[in-house]
C-alpha cells in the first residue's frame, strides 16, 4: 500500500464512513428501537461533521459530494425505518464502506464490486432470517432430490411417489444439477455442523451474488472497449440487485433451479462474448463446459441457444449488407453448443450406451442450428462472390418456403408460447397464462415488477439494433434479440417472469453509454439520457419508493406464505404415518407431501398425467355419489396393490384424503378440469364455490337498540359478509343477531334484501362453512377490530348452488357442521352420513382437514375428531 | 434461521466455491484482471458440480464424488504450481 493511500486511511472522514458501515450490524444484538435511535443520532452527528469537513476542505474533496448525498439520504432513510425498510441498513452499510474505500483511493470498480458482493448477499439472505422454511412449492421438488442424493449417495432413477397409473416418473435422465449442488454443499457442510436443509435455504444467495458478478462482466464484455463500459455495467448490476422481478426467485429459501440456472445462463453468455471479443477458442471450450453445466441444470438452455443462434443469423444477414464475415460467431457458439450438448448428454444418459439417439437434436435445436448455419452459409457465399445478390435472394426465398414454417413453428410454439397452453389442465395454471391482456396492462405490470428501468430496456432495443447494424457488433444484436424474445415471451406467458428479469434489468444499461462522461457534456444533449437513466435507477432505492408505487421492501418478504405454514402440522402428521401410505388431495400439495412427509400422492405439481389429475378433480368436484367417488379411489388402490408397488413396497395403501381451505378457491379450476375434455381439450364448466368474507367496516358488532312491534326494545347486531363474483347475483349476506333469534338476508347486487330461506329455494343453493355458524359469527364479533389475523375458516361462509351442493369436497369439508347450518335455515341439502370417510384430524383451525378411508365402510357411526384448540 | 447460522453457512459455501474455483483460475487464468479472476473462480467453483454429476453417474456415491471433484481441482492446481516453479 503506497504512502498516499495509507495517509488517506487516516482521514477522519474515511474512518467515520467505515464505522458507519460496520455499525448497523451490531443492531442484530441490541433491541431494534434502541439501535435505530442510536444510529439516527450517530448518522446525524456524522452528517454534520462531514458537512463541516467538506466545507473546510473545499474543492480538493470533490469526490465527497455524492458520498455526502448518500450519507444524508441514509439519515432520511433511518427516519423511515420500520418493517421491511429497516433491513435496508445492511446493504446500505456496505455501500458506505465501499464509498470509504473509494475515498481512500481504491479503484472505483473494485470498490463497487466489494459493495455489490456484500450488499447483494445481505439483501438476498434476509428471507432466511425471517423463516426456517423453504418457500412455497417448487423449491421442495428440488430439495426432494437433493435429500435423496444426500441419503442414498446416488442420483434418482425413478419417482414412485406420484402418478401411479403411469407407473411413476422416470428420473434417470433428469437435469438435476441444482439438486446435486444442494447435496454437494450439504455434504461438505455436515463437517461444519450444517444440515442439508441449510444448504437448500442459502445456496440461492451464493448463486445470486455470483449472478451479479457475472452480469457485471457480461455487460463490460457487451460494451467491449467503450469508454463508459464499466459505468454502464455498474448501473445494470445495481438495477438487477434491487429488482423485485429477479428477486422473486433469487433469494434465500428458494432452492429452485432458476437462480443457479440463471447463473449458468449468464456465465455461458459471458464466455460467448469473451470468446467472440478475443476470438479465442480456449474460451469457447471453457464456455462449452459451462454450457454443458447449464444443460444439466434447467430448461433455460433452450432460450440461450435460440437467442444466440437467432443473433448469429441476424449478424449474417447484416454482414451481407456490411460486407462483414459472420463465421466467427457461429464458430465460437458452435463449439460451446456442440461441446455442451455432448458432455451433458453423455452424463445424463450415461449407462444407456453411446447410441445414435444421443446425438439427435430436438426439433427446436435443429431449427435454431439450421437457421444459423443457413444464414452464415449465405453470408459466406455472398462475400466470397460464389452467389450474387439476385441468386442469393432466390435461394433464401426457396429456403424460407421449405423450412420457414417449421422454424417459425418451433420458435413460436415451443419456446415462446408453449403449445401445452391449449390443454385443459394448463389453462387453469397461473404461470401458463399470459402476463398481460393488452399493452397498457403489460407496461404497468412491467413497472410494478421490474421498475421503470425495464421500459428503458425496451426502448434500447431499436438503438441496439441500429448500432449493432452500423458498428456490426454481435453483443448489441445478441442483447436486442434477448430482449425481444423474452419481452415478447413474457407477454404471452407469465412463467418467463424470472428469465426475462435479466434482460429487463441489464439491457437498459446500454443507455448509460450515452450519458455524461465529461464536464463539458453537461451543456450538451447528453444531459437528457443522463437524467432519465439516473432517475430510473434511483426509483429502486428506498427513498424514491416513498414517492412511487414500486415497493423495494417486497424483495425481503419472498418467503413461505400462510398456505405453506398452515400445512406444516398436517405434513408432520403424515410424516409419522407408515412409509407405504398414500394421500389423495389436489396437486398443489404433491411436492410438500412427497418431500416433507415422504408419502405417496396421486398427482403433484408437475401436472405430468392429465388423466390422473382429471380423475382426482372428478373425485372432489364432479361426483355427488359417494360410491362413484369411491370407485375412483378403488381404481388407484388396485394399482397400488399390484405390479411394482407390491414388489418394491409390499403394496401401498391409499389411506387418507386431505382438503385445505385454498381448495375452495381452486374449486373452479378443479370443476373446469373435471368437466373438460382431454381428448379434444375443449373447456370444462366455469363455476366454483364462492367465499363470503366478514366485512367489519360495514358491520355493527357493538349493536344498537331498536324498537319492536310490541313496543319493547331489543339490542341488534348486524354482521355483513361480502360474497365474491356475484354468483346468482348474490352480493353479500346480512346476519341480524338479536337477543334470542337471528334474521338472515341475502343482499343482491342491487343492494336489496331478500329473506335467506327464499333465496336458497329460488336459486337452489346453500350456505356452508368449515366451522359452525355460531362459531363464525361469535369469532367475527369478538375479533372484528383485528379480523385479518383470524383463520379464514372462522371469517368466511361458503356459497354454492345446483350440483355444487353435493360434491364430495363439500360433503367432506363442510359436512361436520352441516346440521347446524340446516337447523338455522342456512343450508338446504340432504346428505347422508359418509360411509367410507372418517375425519381423523383437523389442523390449524380447519385450514387442513384429513379423512381416513375405509374401503369396506366404517362400522361405527361416530365421527372421531381431534380438534385443535382455537388460538388467537 | 439464526443470523449466526446464516453467516456461517454462507461463509462455508463462499470459501468452498471461491477457493476451489480459484485453483482453476490459478492454473489457467492467473494473468487476467482481478475482477475477472474473482468471477471465474465463482463460476468454476459452482460449475465443478458438473464434474460431480459425471462422477456420481459413473463410479462414485455422493461423498466420494465430492471429494474426488475437489481432489481433481487440487491436482490441476498442483500441476499448475509445479509448472510455474519450473519457469
Amino acid at each position: 500500500m503506497d504512502a498516499e493511500i495509507k495517509k488517506r486511511f487516516k482521514d477522519p472522514l474515511v474512518i467515520i464512513y467505515i464505522i458507519m458501515g460496520i455499525l448497523p450490524f451490531f443492531t442484530a444484538f441490541i433491541p431494534a428501537t434502541d439501535s435505530v435511535s442510536l444510529l439516527q443520532w450517530f448518522y446525524l452527528l456524522s452528517a454534520a461533521g462531514c458537512t463541516y469537513w467538506f466545507i473546510k476542505m473545499g474543492k480538493s474533496y470533490k469526490n465527497l459530494v455524492p458520498i455526502f448525498l448518500i450519507l444524508s439520504m441514509s439519515y432520511v432513510y433511518f427516519n423511515f425505518a420500520s418493517d421491511g425498510y429497516a433491513y435496508w441498513q445492511y446493504p446500505f452499510a456496505f455501500g458506505l464502506m465501499a464509498s470509504a474505500l473509494w475515498i481512500a483511493g481504491m479503484d472505483i470498480e473494485v470498490a463497487f464490486i466489494i459493495a455489490i458482493v456484500f450488499a447483494g448477499a445481505t439483501i438476498h439472505m434476509i428471507p432466511a432470517l425471517l423463516t426456517d422454511m423453504l418457500e412455497e412449492i417448487d423449491p421442495y421438488y428440488h430439495y426432494k432430490w437433493a435429500e435423496l442424493v444426500y441419503n442414498t449417495g446416488k442420483m434418482p432413477i425413478h419417482d414412485w411417489l406420484t402418478y401411479p397409473k403411469i407407473g411413476g416418473l422416470d428420473r434417470s435422465t433428469m437435469p438435476l444439477a441444482n439438486s446435486l449442488s444442494i447435496a454437494f454443499f450439504g455434504y461438505i457442510g455436515q463437517f461444519f455442523g450444517h444440515t442439508l436443509y441449510d444448504s437448500a435455504m442459502l445456496m440461492p444467495v451464493i448463486s445470486s451474488v455470483l449472478t451479479l458478478l457475472v452480469s457485471y462482466v457480461v455487460l463490460k464484455e457487451a460494451y467491449w472497449k467503450h469508454p463508459s463500459a464499466k459505468y454502464a455495467a455498474m448501473l445494470g448490476v445495481f438495477v438487477l440487485m434491487l429488482s423485485i422481478g429477479w428477486s422473486t426467485k433469487a433469494h434465500a429459501t428458494d432452492s429452485e433451479d432458476d437462480v443457479t440456472g440463471g447463473l449458468a445462463f449468464m456465465a455461458a453468455m459471458m464466455f460467448l462474448l469473451m470468446a467472440v471479443n478475443r476470438d479465442d477458442v480456449k474460451l469457447s471450450i471453457v464456455g462449452g463446459f459451462v454450457f454443458g453445466w447449464l444443460i444439466t441444470m434447467y430448461d433455460g438452455q433452450r432460450l440461450l441457444m435460440m437467442v444466440a443462434f437467432l443473433a448469429i443469423a441476424l449478424m449474417s444477414i447484416i454482414g451481407i449488407f456490411q460486407k462483414k464475415n459472420s463465421l466467427i460467431y457461429l464458430k465460437h457458439f458452435g463449439i460451446m453448443w456442440v461441446l455442451g450438448q455432448f458432455l451433458s448428454r453423455f452424463i445424463l444418459h450415461y449407462g444407456e450406451g453411446i447410441g445414435f439417439g444421443l446425438f439427435v437434436p430436438t426439433a427446436l435445436e435443429f431449427a435454431s442450428l439450421a437457421l444459423a448455419v443457413a444464414a452464415v452459409a449465405a453470408n459466406e457465399l455472398y462475400l466470397r462472390k460464389i452467389l450474387d445478390g439476385r441468386r442469393l435472394a432466390i435461394v433464401a426465398v426457396i429456403c424460407l418456403v421449405i423450412a420457414g414454417g417449421f422454424v417459425w413453428n418451433q420458435f413460436y410454439k415451443a419456446a415462446f408460447i408453449d403449445a401445452r397452453q391449449s390443454s385443459v389442465v394448463f389453462k387453469t395454471i397461473a404461470e401458463q397464462a399470459p402476463f398481460a391482456s393488452d399493452m397498457s396492462t403489460y407496461v404497468k405490470a412491467l413497472i410494478n415488477i421490474f421498475g421503470v428501468f425495464s421500459l428503458i430496456s425496451l426502448v434500447c432495443v431499436p438503438g441496439l439494433l441500429y448500432l449493432g447494424y452500423k458498428e456490426y457488433k454481435f453483443s448489441y444484436i445478441l442483447f436486442a434479440v434477448w430482449m425481444i424474445v423474452l419481452g415478447w415471451g413474457l407477454y404471452f406467458k407469465s412463467q418467463y417472469m424470472f428469465a426475462s428479469s435479466l434482460p429487463f434489468c441489464l439491457v437498459g444499461s446500454f443507455a448509460a453509454l450515452f450519458v455524461i462522461r465529461e464536464k463539458k457534456d453537461l451543456e450538451g444533449l447528453a444531459i437528457i439520457p443522463t437524467l432519465v437513466v439516473l432517475f430510473s435507477a434511483m426509483l429502486y432505492t428506498p427513498m424514491a419508493s416513498i414517492a412511487f408505487t414500486y415497493n423495494p421492501t417486497a424483495i425481503f418478504f419472498q418467503v413461505a406464505g400462510y398456505d405453506r405454514i398452515g400445512w406444516e402440522p398436517a405434513l408432520q402428521f403424515f410424516r409419522n404415518e407408515s412409509a407405504n401410505t398414500a394421500v389423495v388431495t389436489w396437486w398443489d400439495y404433491g411436492h410438500w407431501l412427497t418431500t416433507v412427509s415422504h408419502k405417496f400422492v396421486l398427482i403433484d405439481n408437475l401436472q405430468r398425467d392429465h388423466y390422473e389429475i382429471q380423475e382426482v378433480a372428478k373425485f372432489f368436484m364432479k361426483e355427488t355419489d359417494e360410491e362413484k367417488a369411491m370407485d375412483i379411489l378403488r381404481s388407484y388402490q388396485d394399482v397400488y396393490h399390484g405390479g411394482k408397488y407390491k414388489e418394491l413396497f409390499g403394496g401401498v395403501n391409499l389411506r387418507y384424503a386431505a382438503i385445505d381451505w385454498t381448495m375452495i378457491g381452486k374449486s373452479g379450476a378443479m370443476r373446469f378440469i373435471a368437466t373438460g375434455n382431454l381428448t379434444d381439450q375443449s373447456d370444462g364448466e366455469y363455476d366454483s364455490y364462492i367465499t363470503c368474507g366478514f366485512l367489519p367496516e360495514y358491520s355493527d358488532v357493538t349493536g344498537k337498540v331498536v324498537s319492536q312491534s310490541d313496543g319493547s326494545f331489543v339490542m341488534t347486531k348486524s354482521l355483513i359478509y361480502g360474497c365474491q363474483q356475484n354468483r346468482d347475483g348474490l352480493g353479500g349476506i346480512l346476519f341480524e343477531v338479536r337477543d334470542k333469534d337471528m334474521n338472515v338476508y341475502a343482499i343482491d347486487q342491487n343492494g336489496l334484501r331478500v329473506d335467506w330461506n327464499s333465496w336458497i329455494i329460488t336459486h337452489d343453493s346453500s350456505l356452508f362453512g368449515v366451522k359452525s355458524p355460531g362459531d363464525i359469527l361469535g369469532v367475527c364479533m369478538q375479533y372484528s377490530t383485528d379480523i385479518s389475523r383470524v383463520s379464514p375458516t372462522y371469517t368466511n361462509f361458503i356459497y354454492g348452488g345446483g350440483k355444487f351442493k353435493n360434491f364430495m369436497l363439500a360433503r367432506m369439508y363442510f359436512g361436520e357442521y352441516i346440521e347446524s347450518y340446516k337447523s338455522l335455515g342456512l343450508a338446504d341439502v340432504t346428505w347422508g352420513k359418509m360411509k367410507y370417510f372418517k375425519k381423523v384430524q383437523s389442523f390449524e383451525n380447519g385450514f387442513v382437514d384429513v379423512w381416513e378411508i375405509n374401503y369396506n365402510g366404517w362400522d361405527s357411526g361416530n365421527i372421531t375428531v381431534n380438534p385443535t384448540v382455537f388460538e388467537y | 434461521m439464526e443470523p449466526f447460522a446464516v453467516i456461517s453457512v454462507l461463509a462455508m459455501m463462499a470459501v468452498v466455491v471461491f477457493l476451489s474455483g480459484y485453483i482453476i483460475v490459478y492454473a489457467f487464468f492467473r494473468k487476467w484482471d482481478p475482477i475477472e479472476q474473482l468471477v471465474f473462480a465463482g463460476i468454476f467453483g459452482m460449475a465443478q458440480v458438473f464434474v460431480t454429476f459425471f462422477l456420481i453417474k459413473t463410479f462414485f456415491v455422493l461423498g466420494d464424488a465430492v471429494i474426488a471433484t475437489l481432489l481433481i481441482n487440487v491436482m490441476i492446481g498442483a500441476f499448475a504450481w509445479m509448472g510455474r516453479k519450473k519457469k
